[in-house]
């Protein structure tokens, strides 16, 4: 069992070399499908211990902290790495027969082996207990990203690959410094150790300095309002499967190491209330969350209108944490899953459809009520998750949320979120309206939907209602991580 | 004053990736940026009369070697980006013709 | 409750399975009629149905779908039920006679509206009624919107954003405040608010108010009227008695259960009155000035939707007693004016009151039962309308509010003078009807009306065990 950790990460890891060889792309997916379902299991099996019995922790090599490099799979990390690795999996089964037409065939196999790498990268920043760790991670996952991005043949994919990459790796490099600066005031790199010594180190400027590199490096990452034009364009112009999967999880990343950082790890000199950030944050985000949602509303592109729903999405996240209450962080947490699994099920939708379009304009969603009844029924009940309306798990998120906020001090703040979601409910509407009431002249052939990916859009769709009613698997967990977090006992 | 130094170089690259329209020189400003970072490590590992740190008979103290060794994986990542990075521009050349930010019509 | 729910749920599965073939408008017919039996063996064996809560679903932590039933609910659910069935004979035969397509999807909608409508009876807690709140909008969208044509799009649309803009602004905080200030939303009787801050019960008073946009408070009244594209029987049931009744029937029980008469003693439910008398008022002049049949039947019941409202804001026995009754009451009324515009248009063609010159000497029985519509709806003594207003009356008397009988007086002759140019014009004015009649007063069409214009003026002379039933077990302050 304590092997666990180290396995999820270093089983895909000794997977890729191998695939490398083997060019057969038939092999090549089965047996990173194959690694994945294994990693699935691995990660059901320790959450469930951690849930039970308490965090795992793995040091490599043997050598203790702090000095050598551990892994802790704390219940933020098992959460954060159950979906994850399910999202992943969901897209690379659905992603078959999509590949062949987005990307050159001769690179397909390398698009997998860097989508595990991808994944790898992922789970060792959940994992890991280091911090120069995450940073090394952090790498692994971005470099992977920009290529899986630039693999499409899209008019604008190599240009949104490279603004990316350049980006990416400024933000990285801010982190970089940063942890830099907090290991020369420590002199520890393990993130318990430096939560501990960070308190004692006498303040200095220059921490000051690391906590502002570290804020603009993890907003970078995570598409704070107003670092989120990235994300844009990535989710555009990357094959539509890499954006399917990069919505749900890449955004997620981002967020996890904002709460390790800014939560666990500076704890002891609680730089969001003393310095004031956290409300610095909140009110950007208040206005990234009111403006995205506008650009939402103006959108012709679908894969756009989308992108900027998850940068609102994720504000309301952001606004949930920054609140600093626990109830605030078990609302972003809740809602961290289930937006996740909503976005990746439209996304998903719209990439079985639009196999060969680049641009997915709304006009191209006329009349395909009829032609996909299943596949649109689903979107249906998602787009009512991403408003927020019973039954669905957003709903769930929604209320969590407006309870945090009405708790908080900045109660008077909730209309905006209100507001929102209603706009959300003009954007999504606007979509729903084309499928079911347009009519399309146009007889394109009705795509063969394969099994497979029915199943994976119908399994995020039931996990959405699923998760609207019964609530344990989100909620539950999200207020044990809070209570742990902010030390409240009993409820 | 060696750290001012150092975050001028920062500072350098930091601008020359945001300004540059050229890509290449995007990426040696990427480059630079990256570079300061790694030689700020390097300073913090110096220790006030130490010595690189090989362990040998008569010297007590050494010089950090840990932040060297964190470089080491800090110009991997490093060079891994900048290949990739050279690997779209080249890309990009043969795609639209010209490796200018500015002049790269989407069309 | 549970098997009359999970029946419904199960009859959608099976209407969907049908959907394409001619008689599922039979099936329809079939399907609410076995609700109204169940609704009717509920009535019957009332003392062991009432009182029992069953929890279905623990959502968060101490919130649960559940659903419970006291006699407020058992009045509503006996007229929304049986009105429904009525309505389905007519319906199956006014798609027919209108050339409307896809009957099975108009059937689904219209079954999964009802099952809403009767899961918001049975609901225990604000959290309950909230969900099926928001799916009995969402399953009335298609209906509204099931002429396909630019216009019913567009005004779906509104519909829409009406409905749900103002449940997720308005009503969803409301419910969250209450839940963290009470630590409940279990309909409770003497209310779940232990304290009477004064800002606090009328903030929540004014999202109450406007959250549930169904009970047609202005300013949020405008989904209403937008609705009356859709096909009459949809204006007729569920914009008539299904969806605005709940939307009054959500609001009274909040009013008594949720905040508790004592409570709004004390705060005065001013806020309630202030909005529901500027609504019977501007509605009624609104009507007024509305030529076409349907419109001017809207703005009406936005005014009688107020009428009940303010009878339990009024917080007198006799004001609720009032209120009860007219939800009842203006359920037949209403239902019966709808039923028999779209049999006018139906068989005639025409829409507009201008028009209606001379109509009682082609569609005599029609207009009958319109003249008794009317007659309800104005509150004129030998019909069920006048015992209500009389109520009300009492009510506003016995409280002391009596500048409240201005109003009431002032919008009885307003409604008088709406409705009467509809009874005038077609009996007393010129035959001048060009169109063709294409079905002389088809029997399928006027049936079901002629039943329920029959049960309202039995009602008026049978009212005392009703009355007494209802003060029995409700009136109980």
């Amino acid at each position: 069992m304590n092997q666990i950790p180290i396995l999820i990460i270093t089983l895909p890891l000794l997977l890729t070399p191998i695939l490398l060889l083997i060019r057969k792309i038939n092999i090549v997916y089965a047996l990173t499908l194959i690694v994945s379902f294994i990693n699935i299991s691995l990660i059901l099996a320790l959450g469930a211990e951690v849930y039970n019995n308490g965090s795992i922790i793995y040091e490599l090599g043997g050598w203790p902290a702090p000095i050598g490099i551990r892994l802790n799979a704390d219940l933020l990390s098992c959460y954060f790495l159950t979906f994850i690795n399910v999202i992943s999996f969901l897209c690379l089964v659905s992603s078959k027969d999509i590949i062949k037409h987005q990307i050159h065939e001769d690179n397909i196999y390398l698009f997998y082996i860097a989508w595990l790498l991808c994944n790898i990268g992922f789970s060792g920043i959940v994992l890991t207990d280091d911090i120069f760790n995450l940073f090394v991670f952090l790498e692994i996952s971005s470099l992977s990203s920009y290529f899986l991005i630039s693999q499409a043949n899209y008019k604008g994919t190599l240009l949104a690959a490279m603004q990316y990459l350049f980006i990416g790796s400024i933000g990285a490099v801010f982190i970089l410094l940063a942890i830099g600066i907090l290991y020369a005031h420590t002199g520890t790199l393990n993130m318990h150790d430096l939560a501990m010594k960070i308190g004692q180190a006498k303040f200095s400027e220059s921490i000051v300095f690391a906590l502002g590199l570290l804020l603009a490096g993890v907003g970078i990452k995570s598409a704070l309002f107003p670092l989120h034009g990235w994300l844009i364009k990535t989710y555009a112009y990357a094959p539509s499967i890499v954006t399917t999967y990069f919505a749900g999880t890449s955004t997620k990343i981002g967020v996890y190491i904002l709460l390790r950082v800014f939560l666990d790890i500076l704890n002891s000199i609680n730089p969001l209330e003393y310095y004031g950030l956290a409300q610095f944050i909140l009110f950007i985000s208040l206005l990234g969350v009111f403006l995205s949602t506008l650009y939402a509303v103006k959108q012709k592109e679908v894969k756009k209108m989308l992108a900027y729903s998850s940068v609102a999405q994720l504000g309301y996240i952001i606004i949930a944490i920054m609140l600093l209450i626990p109830d605030g962080l078990t609302a972003s947490l809740i809602h961290v899953v289930n937006h996740s699994i909503i976005k990746t099920g439209l996304f998903l939708i719209i990439a079985v459809i639009f196999i060969n379009n680049q641009n997915v304009i709304i006009e191209d969603l006329s009349g395909l009520g009829k032609k996909y009844p299943i596949l649109m029924s689903c979107f249906f009940i998602l787009g009512l998750g991403l408003i927020g309306l019973p039954i669905t798990s957003g709903f769930i998120s929604k209320w969590y949320i407006i309870t945090a906020m009405l708790k908080s001090e900045y109660w008077y703040f909730t209309f905006i979120v209100l507001l929102t979601s209603f706009m959300t409910l003009s954007y999504v509407w606007v979509l729903i309206e084309k499928i079911y009431f347009a009519t399309n002249d146009n007889d394109d052939a009705i795509n063969n939907i394969s099994i497979y990916q029915m199943f994976c859009i119908i399994t995020l769709t039931v996990m959405t209602i699923y998760l609207g009613l019964e609530t344990s698997l989100t909620s539950g967990i999200a207020e044990n991580i809070s209570n742990d977090f902010y030390g409240v006992t009993g409820k | 004053m060696l750290y001012v130094l150092n975050m001028t170089l920062f500072l350098i690259g930091l601008f020359i990736i945001v300004r540059e329209s050229n890509l290449i020189k995007k990426v040696i400003g990427l480059n630079i940026f990256q570079s300061s970072v790694f030689i700020f490590y390097i300073l913090i590992s110096k220790v006030e009369g130490g010595v690189p740190p090989i362990i040998s008979a008569d010297q007590s103290i050494y010089s950090n070697p840990l932040p060297h060794v964190l470089i080491l994986t800090a110009i991997v990542v490093s060079i891994a980006t900048t290949s990739l990075a050279l690997a779209l521009i080249i890309r990009i050349k043969d795609k639209y013709g010209t490796i200018e930010e500015d002049d790269i019509d989407l069309g | 409750m549970i098997p009359h729910l999970s029946f419904l749920l199960f009859s959608i599965f099976l209407l969907y399975l049908i959907r394409n073939k001619s008689f599922s408008g039979l099936i329809h017919i079939l399907i609410s009629f076995i609700s109204f039996l169940f609704s009717i063996h509920i009535l019957i064996n009332k003392n062991i149905f009432l009182y029992k809560e069953v929890n279905v679903i623990e959502v968060l932590e101490n919130i649960v779908i559940s659903f419970n039933l006291d006699y407020l609910g058992l009045v509503f659910l006996v007229v929304s039920n049986g009105l429904w069935f009525m309505t389905s004979i007519y319906t199956n035969r006014y798609l027919k006679l209108n050339d409307y397509p896809r009957h099975g999807k108009f059937f689904i909608f219209f079954l999964i509206s009802m099952m809403s409508t009767n899961a918001i009876i049975y609901s225990a807690n604000l959290f309950t009624t909230f969900i099926f709140y928001e799916i009995l909008t969402i399953a009335t969208y298609p209906l509204v919107t099931f002429k396909s044509d630019e216009k019913s799009i567009l005004s779906g649309k509104k519909y829409l954003y009406y409905l749900l803009g103002t449940s997720i602004i308005f009503l969803l905080p409301a419910i969250i405040i209450t839940y963290n200030v009470t630590g409940t939303l279990t309909y409770t009787e003497n209310g779940i608010f232990s304290t009477h801050d004064y800002n606090l019960i009328n903030l929540l008073i004014i999202l109450f108010l406007f959250g549930v946009a169904k009970s047609a408070v202005m300013p949020f009244h405008k989904w209403l009227p937008t609705a009356m594209v859709a096909p009459t029987p949809v204006s007729a049931l569920l914009h008539a008695v299904a969806v605005v009744k709940s939307g009054v029937y959500i609001l009274v029980k909040i009013m008594i259960y949720i905040f508790g008469l004592n409570v709004l003693k004390k705060t005065g439910a001013d806020l309630f009155i202030l909005f529901a008398s500027l609504t019977i008022i501007l509605s009624s002049i609104i009507a007024l000035k509305q030529d076409s049949i349907k419109l001017r039947l809207a703005y009406s019941t936005i005014g009688q939707l107020s009428y009940i409202i303010l009878g339990v804001a009024i917080l007198a026995p006799y004001s609720i007693l009032a209120s009860i009754l007219h939800i009842i009451f203006h359920a037949l009324g209403k239902i019966t004016l709808f039923l028999v515009s779209g049999s006018i248009a139906t068989q005639t063609g025409i829409k507009n009151v201008t028009k209606m010159d001379g109509l009682s000497s082609r569609l005599p029985y029609t207009c009958l039962l319109m003249s008794l519509g009317a007659f309800i709806m104005v509150g004129l003594p030998p019909t069920i309308g006048f015992i209500s207003k009389w109520y009300l009356v009492i009510g506003i008397i016995e409280s002391n509010q009596l500048y409240l009988l201005i109003l009431i007086i002032a919008s009885t002759i307003l409604n008088a003078s709406y409705y009467f140019p509809l009874i005038y014009r077609s009996y007393f004015m010129p035959n001048s009807i060009n169109s063709e009649i294409k079905n002389e007063e088809d029997v399928q069409l006027i049936a079901p009306v002629i039943i329920i214009g029959l049960i309202s003026i039995i009602l008026f002379f049978n009212l005392d065990s009703i009355i007494m039933f209802l003060e029995e077990n409700i009136i109980l302050k």
